[in-house]
């Protein structure tokens, strides 16, 4: 049922928006600012051209292979067991993320909303949304982000507005923050924030028009970017560095701040809404991804059957981390300095491999002919 | 998936969502007692003495039904280590839970704001029942007295009496309206420096006391106009007896020094969060008197045509501040037989406010450098922007600089309309 499914570019695209950008309304504008300090926003502008580039010389080496996920790709450089390993190493970065980020959407609402329910049975309630999500499948979780997506930007930019009252750009300044070396190093590591463009590659065989995925990509990008730097920049003009670095959740802390007139205050409940819809397609979506991986890498008939385990697994896993603190540097510290590696590394190196060994056989059928 | 089961499972899912909806973490708001406003003062043997105002909603009034302005908070004072601790001993004695997520202010004994209170403001900003437009303010003597003063004489609510006292420095410019967040920002700044609200309680219970208090400020230092006052100082007799003038100023999380009414005016003004005030300024005519003897006086409606533009250049290390600022107003009453609605009257009544208020500015801002040493008008920032790396910017020491800076004010008052009367024939003598 699955393959015979198919979305839309903007479906698509906006899967891969929310992918990128749900990190805003997490820990983002915080772990930029702490990394490069007033200048993050400048860090995360050059992440975003870099990741651009990057896009575009995959985009060209993928035009062979349009229509094909990377394990297919992978199966053509390296045979089967390239699939397996390759399948292997990108089921274990989506798994990583979804449990690092399944506790951390779980603790967050336990800080700020339900202070006495226990973590185990909030990551349950999500859970439950991931597993709806994954056994729907694909298509469902596309449209149900058509209509998400533009409301969750629109409360997202609306957060942005109301706070212009206390925008101070002098509080941008230093211009180049913690230093250009420190700018040039974190932000090599920092193109893990866009890491989950990986999903895109998985996303290939649904496309409706198997040539459109450079222009969902280059989008997705495009927007992530655009929402990654205006957060940071905004963040940066409220609450200035070292301040900045210091708030557990940046835009929840600037929906706490808003106050128009004496009626218009306490706005962040609407943002809680917002923010829970945003973590369960997230969610949902990475589920879905991780028994597609699975399913794909060991070439299985059914993936719905691996709903169950993998989501015992990814609930298991959340429940690692000891506290908050240590989910949080679960992510920063591991997550995120190898994660680039696998989202834009390895793509290149398995697309130049695989393109390398289809000419290789194409000439070797030229000469055999 | 057969039809039946997806539906059995569709509803196995939405309807325990009816009943299982917090059910850790249900409230009842009944079940909650609402703080109004928190006070802190020093304790004994390294404690503190935390006060709380409590509102009573069912004194306050319920639906359109007024309620009983005397009984409608409650104050109770605990003595703990720690503010939450301290909560939890008032929490432990009373039918009703503690919530700070309605509190509006936090006062804080001069005493404690002078040891520093870095420690109390972290607890606000980490607890997420409060609020981060709580205002913050100090008062001279004990908050608990500040608090059980309280009397909101023309409001039923106290949560909207205290707001709307607070606020009123957008109309008044005798105070600042600095909330716990801000105060938190700018205490961690290392461009400038916080202020916090100054309240008291007044020390003035009949109109024979005013008068007296009067004559002596008079005869300490010549002329005092409206606002040339802290709040316990200000010439009131009124039934509620807490006060609200003037600015408590720090350094970091310590407070050094106090600012009248009038000077928080100039401090609102060059830091750019000036509304529309009423200023008074004595008549241009040294010896203008009214018919009855007394000093001359020009009320005006002043406000900011533009925000001050600040540039700071640094001269063999010495930072030098230039400071235009563009005042705009209107003639509200004159009570001097001179007029100056038209004409060349109102080019030297602009001339004379430029320079009366611009003297006023140098002298507040002298202050802020020599007696306070605390850059609060954030000029810091305008130098900040100067530097490209954040560890050239920590080496320069900016609090250091400031100690040296020098002043040069450019000050404009514009008179754009003078009132609804277009000229002034002076009564038969």
């Amino acid at each position: 049922m699955d393959q015979k499914t198919t979305i839309g570019n903007f479906e698509a695209a906006c899967i891969l928006l929310n992918l990128l950008s749900t990190k805003i309304i997490l820990d983002f504008p915080r772990t930029a600012s702490e990394d490069a300090g007033s200048a993050a926003w400048l860090m995360i502008l050059l992440d975003s051209a870099v990741v651009y580039l990057l896009f575009l010389i995959i985009t060209r080496l993928y035009r062979k292979f349009a229509g094909k996920d990377l394990l297919e790709v992978s199966e053509k450089a390296f045979g089967e067991t390239g699939r397996i390993i390759f399948g292997i190493i990108y089921l274990a970065q989506f798994m990583y993320v979804t449990s690092i980020i399944l506790r951390q959407f779980a603790e967050d609402i336990k800080v700020i909303s339900l202070a006495n329910t226990p973590v185990s049975i909030i990551i349950l309630m999500f859970s439950a949304g991931m597993v709806v999500g994954a056994w729907l499948g694909l298509e469902a979780i596309s449209r149900l982000h058509v209509l998400a997506i533009p409301i969750m930007a629109a409360a997202f930019v609306l957060i942005l507005l109301f706070n212009i009252p206390r925008y101070d750009i002098s509080r941008l300044s230093p211009w180049l923050g913690l230093g250009i070396e420190t700018l040039a190093v974190k932000g090599i590591i920092n193109l893990s924030y866009f890491s989950e463009l990986a999903a895109l590659f998985f996303l290939m065989p649904f496309l409706k028009k198997k040539t459109s995925y450079g222009e969902i990509g280059r989008y997705g990008v495009f927007f992530s970017g655009l929402f990654l730097v205006l957060s940071t920049l905004c963040y940066l003009m409220v609450y200035q560095y070292p301040t900045s670095t210091e708030f557990f959740l940046p835009v929840y802390q600037m929906a706490r701040s808003i106050k128009i007139g004496r009626f218009f205050t306490r706005i962040e409940s609407a943002f809680i809404l917002i923010w829970a819809s945003c973590a369960f397609l997230y969610l949902s979506a990475c589920l879905y991804f991780i028994t597609y991986i699975f399913q794909r890498a060991f070439s299985l008939k059914y993936r719905k059957p691996l709903i169950a385990p993998f989501i015992i697994l990814v609930f298991t896993l959340s429940m690692v981390p000891e506290n908050l603190y240590s989910a949080l540097q679960a992510e920063m510290q591991i997550y995120r300095t190898f994660s680039w590696i696998i989202t834009f590394v390895l793509p290149l190196i398995l697309l130049a491999a695989a393109s390398i060994r289809v000419n290789l056989r194409k000439g070797r059928e030229v000469s055999g002919e | 998936m057969s039809r039946c089961l997806k539906t059995v499972l569709i509803i196995g899912i939405i309807v325990p969502m009816v009943f299982i909806s917090g059910c850790f973490d249900a409230s009842e708001p009944d079940d909650m007692t609402y703080v109004v406003a928190l006070g802190l003062d020093q304790g004994p043997n390294g404690n503190i003495m935390i006060t709380v105002l409590l509102a009573v909603p069912i004194a306050v009034g319920v639906g359109p039904e007024p309620g009983e302005v005397e009984k409608a908070t409650n104050v109770i004072t605990v003595a703990a280590p720690t503010i939450l601790g301290g909560i939890n001993v008032i929490n432990s004695m009373i039918s009703k839970r503690i919530n700070f997520s309605h509190a509006k202010l936090v006062v804080i004994s001069k005493e404690l704001a002078e040891q520093g209170i870095e420690r109390f403001i972290n607890t606000f900003i980490r607890f997420r029942e409060f609020r981060p437009d709580t205002y913050i303010g100090i008062t001279n003597g004990s908050s608990e007295e500040f608090l059980k003063s309280s009397r909101p004489v023309l409001e039923f609510n106290p949560s909207k009496h205290f707001e709307l006292i607070m606020e009123s420095f957008a109309y008044t410019g005798f105070s600042n309206g600095s909330t716990i967040e801000e105060f938190y920002s700018k205490m961690e700044s290392t461009c400038g420096e916080p202020v916090a609200v100054l309240l008291d309680i007044s020390r003035f219970q009949e109109v024979k006391d005013l008068a007296e208090a009067l004559r002596n400020s008079i005869s300490k230092g010549g002329e005092i106009l409206e606002g040339d006052y802290t709040a316990d100082e200000m010439p009131v007799v009124y039934e509620n007896m807490i006060r609200q003038m003037g600015s408590a100023v720090f350094r970091g999380d310590k407070m050094v020094g106090e600012l009248t009414g009038r000077e928080t005016f100039y401090y609102l003004m060059i830091s750019g969060k000036l509304g529309d005030v009423y200023y008074t300024l004595p008549d241009l005519n040294d010896d203008s008197e009214n018919l009855s003897g007394n000093s001359d006086y020009i009320s005006l409606r002043l406000g900011q045509s533009r925000k001050p533009r600040i540039s700071v250049k640094m001269k063999e290390n010495i930072p030098e501040v230039n400071l235009k600022i563009s005042l705009e107003g209107d003639i509200l009453a004159i009570t001097g037989r001179n007029d100056y609605s038209t004409g060349e009257g109102l080019k030297m009544l602009e001339e004379h406010a430029s320079s009366y208020i611009k003297e006023k500015v140098v002298s507040f801002l002298e202050k802020t450098r020599d007696e306070l040493k605390s850059d609060i008008c954030f000029i810091g920032k305008h130098v900040k922007t100067t530097f490209l790396f954040w560890e050239d910017w920590m080496e320069f020491n900016w609090r250091e600089k400031y100690e040296k800076a020098r002043f040069n004010v450019d000050l404009e008052v514009k008179i754009r309309r003078p009132g609804i009367m277009v000229k002034q024939i002076p009564a038969m003598k």
